[in-house]
């Protein structure tokens, strides 16, 4: 072979094995050379790895300890531990005094439906608390990333990256944590609200914006936003109204509808039932427990009932809401393509003979506490019902006092909080309706 | 230079991050290209490559505007290439590679006729071939006959002694035309080896 056929050869291989117009690096590189502490916003929308849920802003704060004079590092470290000493305090001042101590400002509004959530006695221990300070003092220290995610349903998920010496080690830490508090607006407001202003510096990336925002942060600017990324985890933490690990959780049961004690509705097991990651480790509509198993789960209404349901020609109407990890974000997202989950309901009237409660086919719905199956049930009376569900081989029941309206007691009934306020339900390829509060 | 080019490195120098995506647009395909060739891995090659284009965000103070951006560009992708390829062979793969499984490497480090002619038979017999060459001298086969430098500027670009180069670049012609010479195989072409054609 010739020098000249080689080298037609070697061009002939190149073009082959590395098309024109690949690879597209730019965008790997542009996050590599962002100095620390910048706000880079998403090219586009995104979708969380976890629960393929989509992402209206990710802001970044990068830690490269290789580039960082010692004097830098020694502040880094010492500006670190004072958070993480300071912000320990407040949290433990802020748990004892519950929820309501929940600061108004910063970006947090306490809903209303927060501040109705019947009295729960809760004594738990996050773990929130201390290791995310702890795995913020390693990013700062051996370099990595903090990411922070905000949904469209309000909720913030962390994610950490710790860059060690032959590892990299992602961390999915919060999901939802104190959904209700953060969802709390009847109308939500741009994402933006979240982020403290000193984090938008510059007025901030637009969920909306199509091409890269680059907003450079001044140095000044660097341990303020190690600051918000604190803040930001540690408030909804110290708030309490959703816990991050229940650990002897003990739960006081509100006021509710009279339920005749005939009726062994279904209460929360002991120890809690806690799915899996990534789903929140309670349900964030406040007065509500998960029941079930990590295959299939639901969320009960503390007090066992469901008052107050709207009377229809057929019976009491109720949406039932099922999750289950076997039923993906991506099927979800599409029920007209991927067909919709093969979810069945059967209901029991405990109380005697009835007719079977009706239900209608499931689709899905996606909200802070994941993507879940959505079934519309009709009990034809009210009542004692045992109702179970089945999906792909699993079956959950569970025993519910069902009641209209005049069963509704002065005291916040569970039915009506669990409004889920802020969903976002798909039928079919209708467009996405965000569902008012209470419906 | 170019006018973009000189406009992505003033920008480089003024600490602007966006300074390198002129940069990476116009040399991304081709510097893969060469990482491609040298390493005979793709993930390697983009990695050596976006490395590379980090490595001119943090020294851009060490090039010299008065000269041009690619040889100083390529010569970092060239290097960091070989090196990355060096560090993969002492790796064995996991993965079922040209030459056979990672069990039959460990047992069997020198392939013989018959694993030769498998491999030879079911790759592109150029690239095939080149597969069987060491790192090194992959590289001064690409940089000579695919970026077609001079042995001399092989040798600044990998920096090595130029009396080096040309000893990897006689045996990898040597390897190559033997390799290229095996009964049966279709790119065969008996005899003939590649030679050097004037420099300029």
């Amino acid at each position: 072979m010739k020098a000249r056929q080689l080298s037609r050869e070697l061009r002939r291989i190149a073009r082959r094995e590395v098309p024109t117009g690949e690879p597209d690096l730019w965008p790997a590189i542009r996050r590599q050379v962002a100095p620390r502490g910048d706000v880079v916003a998403p090219s586009g929308r995104q979708r969380a790895r976890s629960t393929g849920a989509e992402v209206e802003s990710v802001y970044v704060w990068r830690a490269d300890e290789r580039r960082r004079p010692f004097s830098a590092r020694l502040r880094a470290r010492v500006a670190v531990l004072v958070l993480v000493v300071v912000g320990g305090l407040l949290t433990a001042l802020l748990s004892s005094h519950g929820g309501s101590a929940l600061p108004v400002g910063a970006g947090v509004t306490p809903s209303p439906m927060a501040a109705a959530t019947p009295a729960t006695s809760a004594s738990w221990t996050s773990t929130g608390a201390l290791t995310i300070p702890i795995v913020l003092l390693a990013v700062a220290g051996v370099g990595g990333e903090v990411r922070a995610q905000i949904m469209p349903s309000r909720d913030l998920l962390l994610t950490f990256a710790v860059n060690g010496p032959a590892s990299e080690l992602e961390w999915h830490v919060v999901s939802g944590l104190c959904a209700t508090a953060l969802r709390g607006t009847a109308t939500p407001a741009p994402s933006q609200d979240l982020v403290p202003p000193f984090l938008a510096v510059g007025g901030g990336p637009s969920p909306s914006d199509g091409p890269s925002t680059h907003v450079p942060a001044a140095k000044t600017h660097q341990p303020l936003t190690l600051v918000a990324v604190y803040l930001q985890e540690s408030l909804p933490v110290a708030c309490a109204t959703v816990p991050a690990v229940p650990m002897n959780l003990t739960l006081t049961f509100p006021p509710a509808a009279e339920v005749p004690s005939s009726c062994p509705i279904t209460r929360p097991s002991s120890p809690p039932f806690v799915p899996p990651i990534p789903y929140p480790s309670t349900p964030n509509y406040g007065a509500q427990f998960w029941y079930g198993s990590p295959a299939l789960w639901t969320a009960q209404p503390l007090g066992g009932a469901w008052d107050g349901l709207p009377h229809r020609a057929d019976g009491y109407f109720q949406k039932v809401f099922w999750w289950t990890p076997d039923y993906p974000a991506e099927l979800a997202r599409d029920p007209a393509h991927y067909g919709f989950p093969p979810f069945t309901v059967t209901g029991r009237w405990l109380d005697g003979d009835a007719p079977p409660l009706a239900a209608d086919r499931a689709t899905n719905a996606t909200d802070g506490n994941g993507t879940s199956i959505l079934v519309g049930v009709t009990f034809p009376t009210a009542g004692c019902w045992q109702v179970t569900g089945t999906y792909e081989g699993h079956s959950l029941s569970f025993v519910i006092w069902v009641g209209g309206e005049e069963s509704r007691v002065a005291a916040p009934s569970p039915a009506r909080a669990s409004g889920r306020p802020g969903i976002t339900v798909v039928r079919g390829t209708e467009r996405p309706v965000r569902e008012s509060r209470g419906s | 230079m170019s006018a973009d080019e000189g406009e992505a490195i003033a920008r480089l120098r003024r600490g602007d991050v966006d300074g390198p995506a002129a940069l990476v647009a116009r040399y991304q395909t081709e510097a893969t290209r060469v990482a491609q060739l040298i390493t005979r891995d793709r993930a390697l090659a983009e990695d050596v490559v976006q490395s590379a284009f980090v490595r001119v965000y943090e020294r851009i103070e060490q090039f010299d505007a008065a000269r041009p951006f690619a040889p100083w560009f390529f010569r970092m992708v060239s290097r960091d290439a070989v090196k990355a390829a060096q560090r993969a062979s002492r790796q064995v793969p996991l993965s079922v590679g040209p030459a056979g499984s990672a069990l039959e490497q460990v047992r069997d480090e020198a392939p013989g006729p018959e694993l030769l002619l498998a491999t030879l038979e079911q790759f592109d017999s150029v690239a095939a071939a080149l597969a069987q060459l060491s790192p090194a001298e992959r590289a001064v086969i690409v940089l000579r006959y695919y970026v077609g430098l001079t042995d001399r500027e092989v040798a600044l670009r990998l920096g090595s002694p130029p009396g080096t180069v040309r000893w990897w670049l006689h045996r990898a012609r040597r390897r190559l035309s033997r390799l290229l010479r095996q009964p049966d195989h279709p790119g065969a072409d008996a005899g003939a080896q590649p030679h050097e054609e004037s420099e300029g």
